[in-house]
């Protein structure tokens, strides 16, 4: 069994088998010849897994962020945040994160952020004299504070995956993408006083209401959505199908950046993006249900109670673990794989699983950019043009400032948690 | 010579007839799934609204956008396979060039054929089982063997495009001759 659920999938893994394959082959191959199970049972669990109604939530905030990247929305962002930023040393590295933010609190979507931004602030970093590799570097690190700041797919999936409440999930990772930013930001301020990079902009008040009344349509979405969901006027399945209805009125009506034949391309888009990542959530999930019943998580458990560890030397174990998960593993395959594995732990710990989902969801986004395969370097990569390598050097700086923040979440579990418990 | 020269380009218009044909199935594909894909959202606002605002809610729609959804999914999947589009770590492809790229592909085919192969397997029997049983589902009443089929079609859609794949990946393999991936 372990040569066909663990050796098998890596080593496929490393071939650029695709995600879905590398578990069904897995999955395939030990209900083939390792473990006795009934065929049928494959088809059940495989459908069992898509046959959820808050699944919905993925294809519908992937739509809502592919329609406000396409309308033009992004760049209307990206101009407000430099608007809002002024004066400040840093200021362009500065708008790069914030916009992030910005971009991360409508999508959810790293690599969709990472190309949006890429594509309109990698020059302007570049002239402004920070250097190909760190401006590079900025724009994939930036990308994975989307995952963090709510609403977020990964967690919608950590939810699903342990059975954890997805507004709560989202709640809890307000603060802790609200503390990566700030770190960002204070690195590249200090990054840029150091390098002596000339300070460019000024606010200036009718610049920025200008700013604000262009973008405004885009930035009231996450308080609807948001404020939404946390009224109780709407579930966050609901709340990603208003989220669209709201990206295709302003998109279409108000800033009449769409034509209806644009959003059938954009929802199509979404559809295919969509598919991509719910067939993961259905292999993934047989590959979990073949562990469970070989007794693989109890056999963690009991290992790991038999180690008496204690919940700091846990979470220090599973920080180091995912952290390199997550270079190989994209978040999704890996919180479907490790969630189901690591939750029944941590409880046994005194761990809040709230918490813990945003120690392995800020674990993940770390992966998303750490080398070698962190997919936001490829995006990176594709839209400044530099080889791997110059990224690899460009994203080491944030990788340690987001691991500092990360070291911050997981031993502040305040962090994660006071939001929830004063609303 | 000449009747060569003409074969040779009558098999080039075939193949250049067979790729056009993919693409447009592939571009009709991506708007289906499109229109299916603001169809749920509709259904939802609609749904969601009419729970809220006016105290009504519709019998069967959780099931309804469920069930688009599977179909979707799969559809999503057989295109996504044929343009390569899938999830992966694709760092040793993107670097591979030549017969070793198209041995990396050879063994991604084979991956889809066995994996996809066993599983359609799997949604036959139990596509079979649960047609024989006549379940219905709670909500819409329709037959549950509707959404299963969208696996069990699923799955063989992705069989009979990795085999495509597979045969034509083995075929640049062995020429050692770059082919072209369908545009869709």
């Amino acid at each position: 069994m372990i040569a066909s659920l663990a050796v098998l999938p890596v080593l496929l893994l490393v071939l650029g088998t695709p995600v879905f394959l590398v578990f069904l082959a897995a999955v395939a191959v030990t209900f083939f010849f390792v473990l006795p199970l009934p065929p049928v049972a494959l088809h059940q669990v495989l459908f069992g897994g898509l046959d959820n109604y808050a699944l919905l939530a993925i294809p519908f905030f992937v739509f809502a962020g592919e329609l406000m990247g396409t309308s033009g929305i992004a760049s209307r962002l990206i101009a407000w945040v430099l608007a809002m930023v002024g004066r400040l040393p840093g200021s362009l590295a500065v708008s790069t994160v914030g916009a992030s933010t910005v971009l991360g609190a409508i999508s959810g979507s790293s690599v969709a952020a990472v190309a949006a931004l890429g594509k309109t602030l990698y020059p302007k970093l570049e002239s402004a004299g920070y250097g190909k590799e760190r401006a590079a570097g900025l724009l994939a690190s930036s990308g994975a504070i989307d995952i963090v700041i709510p609403p977020s797919i990964a967690m919608i999936l950590y939810g699903l995956a342990a059975e954890q409440s997805i507004p709560r999930l989202f709640m809890a990772g307000i603060l802790p993408g609200m503390l990566l930013a700030l770190m960002m930001c204070a690195f590249v301020i200090v990054m840029a006083i150091v390098l002596r990079i000339p300070v460019v902009g000024r606010f200036d008040p009718a610049i920025a209401w200008a700013a604000t009344r262009n973008a405004l349509a885009a930035l009231l979405m996450p308080v609807f959505v948001l404020g939404g969901i946390y009224n109780g006027w709407f579930s966050p399945t609901e709340a990603g199908g208003f989220a669209c209805l709201y990206a295709i009125v302003v998109a279409r009506f108000v800033y009449r950046t769409m034509s209806w034949g644009d959003i059938v391309r954009a929802a199509g888009n979404s559809a295919m993006l969509s598919a991509q990542i719910l067939v993961i959530v259905a292999t993934a999930g047989v590959v979990t249900w073949v562990l469970t019943t070989q007794g693989v998580p109890q056999a963690i458990v009991a290992w790991i109670e038999a180690l008496d560890m204690s919940a700091v030397t846990f979470l220090l174990a599973v920080n180091v673990v995912l952290l390199v998960i997550g270079c190989f593993l994209d978040p999704t395959s890996a919180i479907l794989v490790f969630a189901p594995l690591l939750v029944p732990i941590a409880i046994s710990l005194g761990i809040d699983p709230i918490h813990f989902g945003i120690v392995m969801t800020v674990n993940l986004a770390i992966g998303m950019f750490t080398p070698p395969f962190g997919l936001n370097i490829f995006v990176a990569q594709s839209v400044t043009g530099l080889p791997a390598h110059s990224l690899y050097r460009g994203v080491l700086p944030y990788v340690a400032v987001q691991i500092t923040a990360l070291i911050i979440i997981t031993y502040v579990p305040a962090l994660s948690l006071a939001l929830g418990q004063a609303l | 010579m000449h009747s060569a020269v003409g074969e040779k380009q009558g098999r080039l218009t075939s193949k250049w007839e067979v790729s056009q044909l993919a693409a447009r199935s592939g571009r009709l594909l991506h708007t289906v799934l499109g229109i299916a894909l603001l169809f749920v959202v509709g259904v939802n606002v609609v749904n969601a609204s009419g729970r809220y605002l006016f105290g009504f809610s519709m019998t069967g729609t959780d099931e309804l956008m469920v069930y688009t959804l599977i179909w979707v999914v799969m559809a999503g999947a057989i295109l996504s396979l044929a343009k390569r589009d899938h999830i992966s770590v694709n760092l040793l492809p993107s670097y591979a060039k030549g017969r070793a790229k198209h041995l990396l592909h050879v063994v991604h085919d084979a991956a889809a054929v066995f994996a996809c192969a066993y599983v359609t397997y799997a949604s036959d029997l139990f596509v079979g089982k649960i047609s024989r049983l006549g379940t219905k589902s709670m909500g819409l009443g329709v037959p549950m063997s509707v959404p299963h089929t969208a696996l069990l079609v699923g799955f063989a859609g992705l069989t009979l495009v990795g085999a495509f794949m597979l045969v034509r990946d083995i075929g640049a393999l062995l020429r050692n001759d770059p082919h072209r991936e369908p545009a869709a």
